[in-house]
């Protein structure tokens, strides 16, 4: 009954096909919401509602005096991957996140890739997270990114394509993880016999990928998550991640510098500290290197890092890997370093800052997707096709005065998901942001936060601008 | 432990412990308002004037409202959070506290607190409190008890835990101390009326205040009486609200934490309460007397407040700077003037 | 020539402060034009250790923590250099048709862009089409030109400006000292396309000479460009001079703020002030005993 009147439109449906029949692997939910019936959904979204209110999984609304603490909206009509579709999803990544790693090393080391040509040293140059106090700094193990966040869409034919990669301080798996545990409390006879395979493992991947950098390989290094407080909108993920990985949660006040070498305050005195999860921007790492007028941070700590006593993730400077001009050379990147095709595809990239290509990007702002190239969480983004005359005319001018920081892109209609908008099932975009971590070995755990556009008919995802989030089950078989 | 987690700990378990004896001081009094005959406006302020000047925050309750009323009062000392002693703020300051330090304590505690303040925040904490204030306070209290168990069941007993129960006795022994003081200020109707049935009354709800009636009673079947008032909450040994049981597991829990053995000490905070903790086993309520209630009282009470900086100076100190003047002070982050060449 | 120098700077401050983190470019660069002999850092308070590193430019960077209470700090530099007579042939013609693909390379694109002190304002962009109606021709002689230029058009003013003057107000009065002529020539530069960069340094100036009076007591400041066929090469706006061996060079960067002498932080409340004295001393050598 929920399904009757659902159409698909033209759109790439996740669970129906295109003549309305169902994908096999959605075969097994569809059987099982059948057995509901619209009164019986109803409460069970309330009570996930509550639920989420209740433990405070909430994020602060900026700029909202009474600060005012929000539910991400959680869809209860999970997403589902079968296996193999996964197991491309993770090779492609796998790929992707090896070769921005190559990339990072080289940009603050040798330089080939601009050397030989493959990247103009004016993109990389002038890309406002290209960190010069990195050059020739040498990181434990090689690895820059050790958590990325990557966001990837389907096209009309159900193609994956990478959005963005967010090598900074992604956040929201403490979403993943925890719409996980409502939908096993919402539906617990949903999943014996579903195969769907666990998540719950990634606060384990993640201490290990943190112990794996350790400076100097020591064993069994401390290490802490530096948040910039209880009023950061993520600062409920900052906890949750704490927690369950064990470790200290920590602001920059609870850390000192010592000779080169950082500490956390605690009753029994100072106690060294051997590698930082940051979930601060690099501006605000060190107010003695960036913003003096930071005090979220350390003072000393790029000395101390430089000094080779202690390591942070994710280091300094990746931001220039997730600039969306340097986006646009990631699959000659894959060529390069790793001589090999990309496996994911992405989407096509036209840059403002290109004379041949600026007249194009002025005269088709209608048509196309215009982004700021080093903004993040949907902001600085123009929908062409679905922009008003004045919001054209002001990123119009917003390009003429600085083509460098734009890019334009096609617009993709992302692929749709049924959710539930309250008396029935309607198709929402989605996209889907799975976690890499880079440590020994690269871990993915299964899926992502597949995030949907509540709004009808809206693209934009982002929580802070009217999207949710779904459960995204990957499959141990095809379904 | 994080010296910051030390703090929070401490001063999330107080302010619960203030919001609960806010509760349950405006709940007796409102009850006990209701035992008195025509009393007119100079006399309900006579009345209520003493509980806000209790709580410290005359000047700015006159800036908010004209008259000391029942109603004007006791949503002052519940509602208003600029108030910074009204069930509210305290409410909110706990768990702001338990915010900061959220992967420190269990599920359950944080849920308890955040509750708490859900309901405060919600229209329907007005209603409740309408339709009936001792419905309401005896909520916040239960939050309070709830929180307590669920510390106490959840929370591993070691170094945060005591932590958490050093703020609460040494709250509760301040608390104690401060609402039989109380008493001090309320003016009877007459001096004649000293002993009376009006005074017996009033001590009776300085019982109740401290949840000590029944306990009372099961220690001296005698009427209610200020002495016996004053030895049962100040001397009493094994009630939990009594100064004296409050310094006792004071002093246990600061030695708990440094693993100092209770007969000595090893830092300022356990040497000035195992000196009043000493003081009350050795004073009884007559040497009370003679130094004055009053003056004893606020003795007391300066001694406690002087454990609080020892506290702070002994874990969350460090060497050159305590916390806080290191926080005003990095945000005193300074760059150096640089040289201009010429 | 040979120089032995010493750069003191000194921290008064109003009260006590702490965790004193400084990043200091003191210490003169070694190329085929100069030699460093001997660099010294002595900081007064002490340090425990003092860490080296280069930076983004290759400029030899040194940084050092006082952590503990002080409410004075002296940081002295003291060197010996030795300079070397310039023996590249500056005849030839150094073409513009090279300039456009160095925009390219890594090693200059920074040097070809705006920067936070050097901004390529409509004024700039103007002035220089004034100034060469037919655009570049030579750029050796284009370089010389903007120098002139320069020197001619601002007035050396040691009151009119401060360290953090903004680029804008400077270019605007047409006032200042080294440090602000060099950054009106880094624009004209950059906005022709010529790479050109700020060095930081000490300029020796020999007595009898016409120059300004703070010759021999202060750092210096100038600017390099890069001539096709030739190289970098030194230009002084502040003296209209090609720099020779009279010219210590410390630091390279894309302005001011890249090579600052001494730049940090600390903590506390206190009012800081400063007083910078620099001693460039020529180092005669012996003349053989027979002769005297």
């Amino acid at each position: 009954m929920f399904f009757d009147a659902y159409q698909p439109e033209s759109f790439f449906d996740e669970m129906f096909y295109q003549d309305g029949s169902v994908r096999p692997h959605y075969n097994g939910i569809l059987e099982r919401m059948r057995e509901l019936n619209t009164e019986t959904f109803d409460q069970k979204c309330q009570a996930v509602d509550l639920s989420f209110l209740r433990q405070g999984i909430t994020f602060t609304v900026y700029g909202d005096a009474d600060g005012t603490e929000k539910v991400f909206p959680f869809d209860l009509m999970p997403r589902i991957i079968p296996s193999t579709e996964w197991t491309f999803v993770e090779r492609g990544l796998t790929q992707r996140i090896e070769a921005l790693n190559l990339f990072l090393k080289d940009i603050y080391g040798e330089q080939r890739i601009i050397k030989e040509g493959v990247i103009p040293a004016e993109y990389i140059l002038s890309g406002k997270h290209f960190c010069r106090e990195m050059m020739g700094l040498k990181v434990p193990r090689d690895i820059y990114i050790h958590v990325c966040g990557t966001d990837l869409i389907r096209d009309e034919s159900g193609n994956y394509l990478v959005l963005e990669d967010n090598a900074r301080c992604p956040s929201g798996v403490s979403y993943l993880l925890e719409n996980r545990q409502a939908m096993k409390r919402a539906f617990p006879n949903f999943f014996p016999g579903a195969g769907v395979r666990a998540v719950e493992n990634y606060p384990g991947a993640l201490l290990k990928s943190l112990q794996y950098v350790a400076p100097m390989e020591k064993e069994n290094p401390v290490c802490v998550l530096l948040t910039p407080g209880h009023f950061n909108s993520a600062y409920f993920e900052h906890c949750f991640l704490a927690r369950q990985m064990g470790i200290e949660i920590v602001e920059g006040n609870d850390l000192v510098v010592r000779d080169f070498k950082v500490y956390m305050r605690t009753t029994s005195g100072l106690q060294q500290v051997d590698v930082i999860y940051r979930r601060i921007d690099d501006d605000f790492l060190d107010p003695s290197v960036f913003r003096a007028d930071s005090n979220l941070g350390v003072p000393g700590l790029v000395n101390a890092i430089r000094a080779g006593n202690v390591n942070i993730a994710n280091s300094m400077g990746t931001g220039i890997a997730d600039d969306k001009l340097i986006y646009a050379f990631v699959p000659k990147m894959i060529q390069f370093y790793l001589g090999q095709d990309p496996i994911l595809g992405q989407v096509e990239t036209l840059f403002a800052s290109e004379a041949n290509q600026y007249q194009h990007i002025i005269s088709n702002m209608d048509k196309l997707v215009i982004k700021a190239t080093n903004e993040a969480g949907g902001y600085g983004i123009l929908i062409g096709p679905k922009a008003s005359k004045s919001e054209i005319e002001k990123f119009r001018a917003l390009v003429k005065a600085d083509p460098r920081n734009f890019i334009a892109q096609p617009p993709i209609m992302l692929s749709r998901h049924p959710t539930w908008c309250g008396e029935q099932f309607e198709g929402r975009h989605i996209d889907l942001r799975p976690y890499i971590l880079s440590g020994e070995k690269t871990t993915i755990v299964p899926g992502g936060l597949t995030r949907v556009a509540l709004n009808k008919g809206s693209l934009v995802v982002n929580s802070s601008q009217g999207g949710g989030s779904k459960d995204t089950w990957v499959l141990h078989s095809e379904g | 432990m994080l010296s910051r987690v030390a703090d929070s700990l401490y001063w999330m378990s107080r302010y619960i412990e203030r919001a609960e004896n806010i509760a349950r001081l405006l709940d007796v009094n409102l009850q006990l308002q209701l035992d008195f005959e025509e009393l007119d406006d100079k006399k309900l302020k006579a009345y209520w004037e003493p509980v806000i000047r209790a709580a410290g925050e005359e000047e700015l309750f006159y800036e908010i409202h004209e008259r000391a009323n029942s109603r004007s009062v006791t949503d002052f000392l519940t509602f208003e959070a600029r108030n910074k002693s009204s069930i509210m703020a305290c409410i909110m300051a706990a768990r702001e506290n338990a915010r900061m330090i959220r992967d420190q304590i269990s599920v359950e505690m944080w849920e308890c607190l955040n509750q708490a303040y859900l309901f405060l925040k919600s229209k329907n904490a007005l209603n409740v409190w309408e339709s009936g204030p001792y419905e309401f306070y005896k909520k916040i209290q239960d939050y309070s008890h709830l929180f307590l168990g669920l510390t106490d069941a959840t929370f591993s007993h070691s170094e945060g835990f005591y932590f958490m129960q050093v703020g609460k006795f040494l709250e509760r022994a301040d608390k104690t101390s401060r609402i039989l003081d109380f008493k001090y200020h309320v003016l009877l109707p007459s001096i004649e009326d000293v002993g009376g049935a009006v005074d017996a009354v009033q001590w009776s709800a300085i019982l109740r205040s401290c949840s000590a009636f029944e306990a009372y009673h099961r220690q001296f079947v005698s009427a209610v009486s200020r002495d016996k008032v004053h030895e049962f909450l100040i001397f009493d040994d094994h009630f939990p609200r009594s100064i004296k049981s409050c310094v006792l597991e004071l002093d246990r829990n600061l030695h708990a934490i440094s693993g100092c053995p209770l007969s000595k000490y090893s830092n300022q905070a356990e040497r000035l309460s195992g000196q009043i903790l000493s003081d009350l086993k050795y004073d009884s309520i007559e040497d009370a007397f003679s130094f004055g209630l009053h003056e004893y009282l606020g003795k007391l009470q300066n001694r406690f407040i002087a454990i609080g900086k020892a506290v702070y100076d002994t874990y969350m100190f460090h060497p050159r700077l305590d916390l806080a003047a290191e926080i005003a002070a990095q945000q005193q982050q300074q760059q150096q003037i640089c040289e201009k060449p010429f | 020539m040979q120089f032995s120098l010493r750069h003191l700077t000194q921290y008064t401050y109003s009260d006590s402060v702490s965790d004193s983190m400084n990043d200091v470019h003191l210490c003169p660069v070694s190329d085929d034009l100069q030699i460093c002999h001997e660099f010294d850092l002595r900081l007064d308070p002490a340090c425990r250790v003092i860490m080296r590193r280069l930076d983004f430019y290759i400029n030899q960077v040194h940084h050092f923590e006082i952590l503990e209470p002080h409410d004075r700090l002296s940081v002295e530099a003291i060197s010996r250099v030795e300079t070397f007579e310039d023996t590249r042939d500056f005849r030839v013609h150094s073409s513009p048709a090279a300039l456009p693909e160095l925009k390219l390379s890594e090693r200059f694109y920074d040097f070809l862009s705006p920067s936070e002190r050097v901004q390529l304002l409509p004024r700039v962009i103007h002035e220089i089409r004034e100034l060469f109606p037919g655009g570049l021709v030579e750029v050796q002689a284009t370089v010389l030109r903007i120098m002139n230029f320069i020197y001619s058009e601002f007035i050396y003013d040691t009151f009119a400006t401060a360290v953090e003057t903004p680029f804008e107000q400077v270019f605007h009065e047409r006032k200042g000292v080294c440090q602000d002529f060099a950054h009106a020539m880094l624009a004209f530069c950059r906005a022709l396309g010529i790479p050109a960069r700020y060095v930081s340094g000490y300029f020796y100036l020999e007595k009898g000479n016409v120059g300004t009076a703070e010759d021999n007591t202060q750092s210096h400041a100038w600017v390099e460009c890069f001539l096709p066929a030739i190289g970098w090469v030194g230009y002084d706006p502040t003296h209209n001079r090609q720099v020779d061996s009279s010219y210590v060079k410390i630091a390279i960067g894309r302005d001011y703020t890249d090579v600052r002498p001494l730049a940090g932080t600390f903590r506390g409340r206190a009012t800081a002030q400063l007083e910078v004295s620099v001693k460039i001393d020529p180092i005669v050598p012996a003349l053989p005993p027979s002769l005297g």
